[in-house]
């Protein structure tokens, strides 16, 4: 605030033709115009020059030549010029040149207090018809310039932005929904939560388990016969010692139980009730057999020495002791009958070759006569043979003949015959040759002949000499070898005999044999058995078989005892053992549980901290939301519609409604604004346009803009109203004298007024009269000259002291 | 009823700074007496009259006139105002009391103010909570708790830099939440 509107300078600028300078320096210009002066015109160029644009027109989207450069003109140019609070005082100003196509310079106002001038300071002439339509439209997010005011004046957008950055905080997954970590954090609590619980359960298992096993422990110990059933003072190597003890006993028994069950068997095996009878039928065919075997031995040695003496007289080698060789007296057998064999042969063959000497000598008989009949007639065959080279001449000497001349005399021999020589020394030739064919056949048989002789006469020779040099046996030396042949078969036989006494004899002593030993056997295994049971026992078998069985029974029954300790020993072992392992699990499931209950602790903290956040988040939106609700509430309620009303009752006393805004405020937002009018006694409501008048919905628009300016964080002093007196009567005219008095007086704001009417001109300069010596007014009319110029006229209206009443009616 | 009413509004105007004048009030050697005879405080040219309870409306269109005929004459730029009861019927003469002056009916003691509205000063909406920060206001329906433990956060700070700066703020808070230390609060 401070700041004032001091001088504007426009040229060519609308309807504005020509330059012109109008002054702005007063609390408050009366400008006055007839319509299409300028009027309008003037307040444009105020707005071009302090925010750079004329947003009235701006929205039909034409270019700066179109809707700002007077017609004609080739640009416009607009200053204004203002004091500066922040400059001291200073003037300021901004210049624009407006060329077809675009606004050069720089607007006086920054964006901000531009949106503010626009907004909140200056009333348009365009807008006033439908600035309470403007305030009840919103678009579809809800948005309108009464949203738009609220958040502007009361700074509501942190409280907005709480409310709409904190709507998931509404619902506590709503709001983990923004942060993924949640997701696994999520996760890892049931995967605590199902651990925990499968620990718990594999706990309680433990602890059952440990129970059973403490309980077995104990049945354990009762079983193998211990008092003190106590599940402590029982250590490993106690156990283990009487475990060693026990299977050292249990190998024991075993053995001794084995061993008794062996020889159980063997007295089984070897029992024979009869044992004593057969002993002595035994003996006594032992004894029988090796008598007969001796006789048999002496008459043998007898033969013995017999044989020896013949064989041996024969030329063979024999002594008594291989004479009882069966194999040997089979040799001399062969020996003899070899002998026998050979005596027949040798005379055999003398027989035969005095037969064949005869026969060999009758064949050389007859050789002899052959050769000496071969040798005659070969000898009268052999002067023909004389001729044999007389033939070969002849066939040589062929080839040489030649016209039937004699080659050796030269003489034809047909003289000699009537044949060709050549036929004649052929036929020679050819007997010739069939004489010494023959003679050959003769020499070749006679050859023959005497190769038989020789032959025949020398095995002649031979079966001669066989036949008379062999000597042949005699008879008794024949028979003797036959009769020794026979002796040795009977002797072989008798050998035979002997063999199978001594068989028997043999036989017979390994039964008696066999007994003694079965019968030592069996005291061996008395022995045994008395030394197995540690009594001597009476080594009758009968007795020893039942004794042992009994025996063999109670070992087993103790061997079934010691398993039956042993097994339970053993389990008591791994009982106390699994015990062990089972405290160790429970043990271990039992951290696990602590250990998973101290992260879910962890966990359900960190749960319970952000859904104590998210609470206190919501809390946070619930206040913002109930705070703006209020604030909200307090504004339009107190303030807006307050100031609203007490503008509007100031314009129109007369109107019974008076218009407000109807709203219903949410935590989110502003809500339902409705407009409308009520009575002044609270009672009747309805529509604007129905229950006010045409010039009570003015003075609602224009009361409104003034409320909403009022309101608003100030920003700019100025108030810039273009003829907002449209269908207003004259009661309502003279409110608003008053009341842009009161905004300039007590506002402390700069008017500037703009009318069209030169009658209300006139009124507004007297009623708007400066009423002390720091009030200004300054009435301006706009004019065009004869030539269509734009003139302005500019009258300030100073204080004047009112003598009126007179110093004594003041007094 | 209508006196009371009239003096009631004479009171008020009284209370907030007009003065009455001395009666009768001489203009241009004209005198002038009303029921009341007040001015603005300084710096106002207003002029109230009200009038007489037994003044007819013709009387009073008479006295009213030339009141307003004896302003101008003097020069005086004062605007004339008249502070009446509600009459029953709005007459011809009625009508001629608005060329002249401003003239306010009063009807009742409770639309007093209303009906004298344009004759009081301007009340200008309180500045109060304009600037004030609308934060603070929220944090004042939280409870002590909740208010120290977001003070520890910073959603609240955040929200100058609107919902998605706010949002972010408040999952940044959450997922703190998941990080604790063993003893954190």
């Amino acid at each position: 605030m401070g700041s004032r509107l001091h001088r504007l300078k426009v040229a060519n600028f609308r309807s504005i033709r020509g330059t012109l300078e109008v002054p702005l320096d007063a609390d408050i210009v009366l400008i006055h115009g007839l319509n299409g002066a300028g009027k309008t015109s003037v307040m444009s160029a105020i707005e071009l020059g302090l925010t750079g644009k004329v947003a009235a027109v701006q929205q039909l989207a034409m270019t700066p030549s179109q809707y700002l450069i007077h017609d004609g003109a080739q640009e416009s140019q607009v200053t204004i010029t203002a004091t500066s609070k922040e400059m001291n005082g200073e003037f300021v100003h901004s210049s624009l040149r407006v060329s077809p196509r675009t606004i050069e310079g720089t607007a006086l106002l920054d964006a901000d207090d531009a949106r503010f001038l626009v907004e909140r300071s200056y009333l348009a002439q365009a807008t006033l018809g439908r600035l309470l339509e403007m305030y009840q439209v919103s678009d579809k997010r809800g948005g309108s310039l009464l949203t738009s005011f609220v958040n502007d004046l009361l700074g509501l957008d942190q409280l907005d932005a709480l409310i709409d950055g904190l709507d998931k905080a509404a619902n506590l997954n709503w709001a983990k929904s923004l942060v993924p970590e949640f997701e696994s954090h999520n996760r890892r609590t049931e995967l605590l939560i199902s651990d925990l619980a499968r620990t718990r359960g594999l706990f309680a298992a433990a602890i059952g388990e440990v129970h059973a096993a403490e309980s077995r422990i104990k049945q354990l110990r009762v079983e193998l016969g211990e008092t003190d059933v106590r599940l402590e003072g029982r250590s490993e190597s106690e156990i283990l010692k009487k475990l060693d003890d026990l299977e050292a006993e249990l190998v024991t028994r075993e053995d001794v139980r084995t061993r008794a069950e062996v020889l159980f068997g063997l007295v089984v095996s070897n029992d024979n009730p009869r044992d004593e009878t057969d002993f002595s039928s035994a003996l006594a065919g032992s004894a029988k057999a090796a008598d007969a075997y001796r006789l048999w031995d002496e008459r043998v040695g007898l033969a013995c020495r017999s044989l020896r003496e013949r064989i041996n007289t024969i030329g063979l080698p024999a002594d008594n002791e291989s004479l009882r060789s069966p194999e040997f007296i089979n040799l001399l057998t062969s020996d003899v009958t070899r002998m026998l064999a050979r005596h027949a042969s040798e005379a055999d063959a003398r027989h035969t070759a005095l037969t064949t000497a005869e026969s060999l000598r009758v064949s050389v008989a007859r050789l002899a006569s052959q050769i000496e009949a071969t040798d005659l007639r070969l000898s009268s065959v052999l002067t023909g043979a004389q001729n044999l080279s007389r033939a070969a001449f002849l066939t040589s000497a062929i080839p040489l003949v030649a016209d039937n001349a004699c080659p050796i005399c030269e003489r034809e021999y047909s003289e000699v015959s009537e044949l060709p020589l050549v036929e004649h020394l052929r036929a020679t030739a050819r007997t010739i040759t069939q004489h010494a064919d023959e003679i050959d056949a003769l020499q070749n048989e006679r050859r023959l002949n005497h190769e038989q002789l020789n032959a025949v006469r020398a095995e002649y020779e031979i079966q001669s000499a066989l036949a008379f040099t062999a000597t042949e046996k005699t008879p008794a030396e024949v028979a003797s070898l036959r009769s020794l042949q026979g002796d040795l078969r009977t002797h072989l036989e008798s050998i035979e005999a002997g063999r199978q006494l001594r068989v028997v004899a043999a036989a017979a002593q390994d039964s008696v044999l066999r007994i003694e030993e079965l019968r030592q056997r069996r005291s061996h295994i008395a022995r045994q058995a008395a030394e197995l049971i540690g009594n001597p026992l009476e080594l009758r078998l009968s007795t020893l078989s039942s004794t042992l069985e009994s025996f063999s029974t109670l070992q087993t029954e103790r061997v079934r005892t010691l398993h039956q300790q042993t097994h339970k020993l053993r389990e008591l072992r791994n009982a106390y053992g699994a015990l062990d392992d089972l405290k160790g699990q429970s043990h271990a499931h039992s951290e696990s549980m602590v250990a998973f209950t101290v992260q879910l602790k962890s966990q359900e903290a960190m749960t319970a901290e952000a859904d104590r956040r998210i609470v206190a988040a919501r809390n946070l939106a619930k206040a913002a939301g109930a705070s703006r609700q209020q604030i909200t509430s307090e504004i339009f309620n107190e303030r807006l519609n307050g100031t609203w009303r007490d503008l509007f009752v100031r314009l129109a006393p007369s109107e019974p409604f008076v218009p407000r805004f109807r709203f219903a405020p949410k935590a989110s937002g502003l809500g339902k604004v409705e407009l409308e009018v009520v009575h002044r006694n609270g009672h009747t409501k309805g529509e604007p346009a129905a229950l006010l008048s045409a010039g009570n919905l003015n003075t609602a628009a224009l009361t409104l803009f003034i409320a909403l300016h009022l309101v608003a964080k100030p920003q700019l002093p100025w108030v810039l109203l273009d003829d907002p007196v449209q269908s207003m009567d004259d009661v309502h005219v003279s409110q608003l004298a008053t009341l842009v008095k009161e905004l300039a007086g007590v506002g402390k704001r700069q008017i500037i007024l703009a009318v069209h009417e030169k009658a209300l001109f006139d009124y507004l300069k007297f009623e708007l009269s400066p009423g002390s010596p720091n009030q200004s007014l300054l009435a301006v009319e706009i004019q065009r000259s004869p030539v269509g110029d734009t003139r302005v006229k500019h009258e300030r209206i100073v204080w004047k002291p009112d003598t009126a009443f007179g110093a004594a009616n003041m007094s | 009823m209508s006196t009371h009413i009239l003096e009631e509004a004479a009171g008020r105007l009284t209370q907030l700074g007009y003065f009455a004048l001395p009666q009768p009030v001489n203009i241009g050697g004209v005198l002038f007496e009303f029921a009341h005879f007040l001015v603005g405080p300084s710096g106002s040219l207003t002029t109230i009259v009200v009038p007489q309870h037994d003044e007819t409306p013709a009387r009073l269109l008479q006295k009213v006139q030339a009141l307003a005929q004896a302003l101008d004459t003097s020069e005086s730029r004062r605007s004339l105002t008249l502070i009446s009861a509600q009459p029953l019927q709005i007459d011809d003469a009625t009508n001629e009391l608005s060329s002249y002056a401003r003239v306010l009916f009063v009807s009742s003691m409770e639309s007093l103010d209303d009906d004298i509205a344009s004759l009081l000063p301007l009340k200008l909406p309180s500045a109060e909570g304009e600037s004030a920060d609308p934060i603070p206001h929220a944090i004042s329906k939280l409870s002590r708790t909740d208010a120290e433990f977001l003070a520890s956060s910073f959603v609240i700070s955040s929200s100058s830099g609107g919902a998605e700066s706010v949002r972010s703020a408040f999952k940044s808070w959450m997922r703190g939440a998941l990080v604790l230390q063993e003893g954190s609060d």
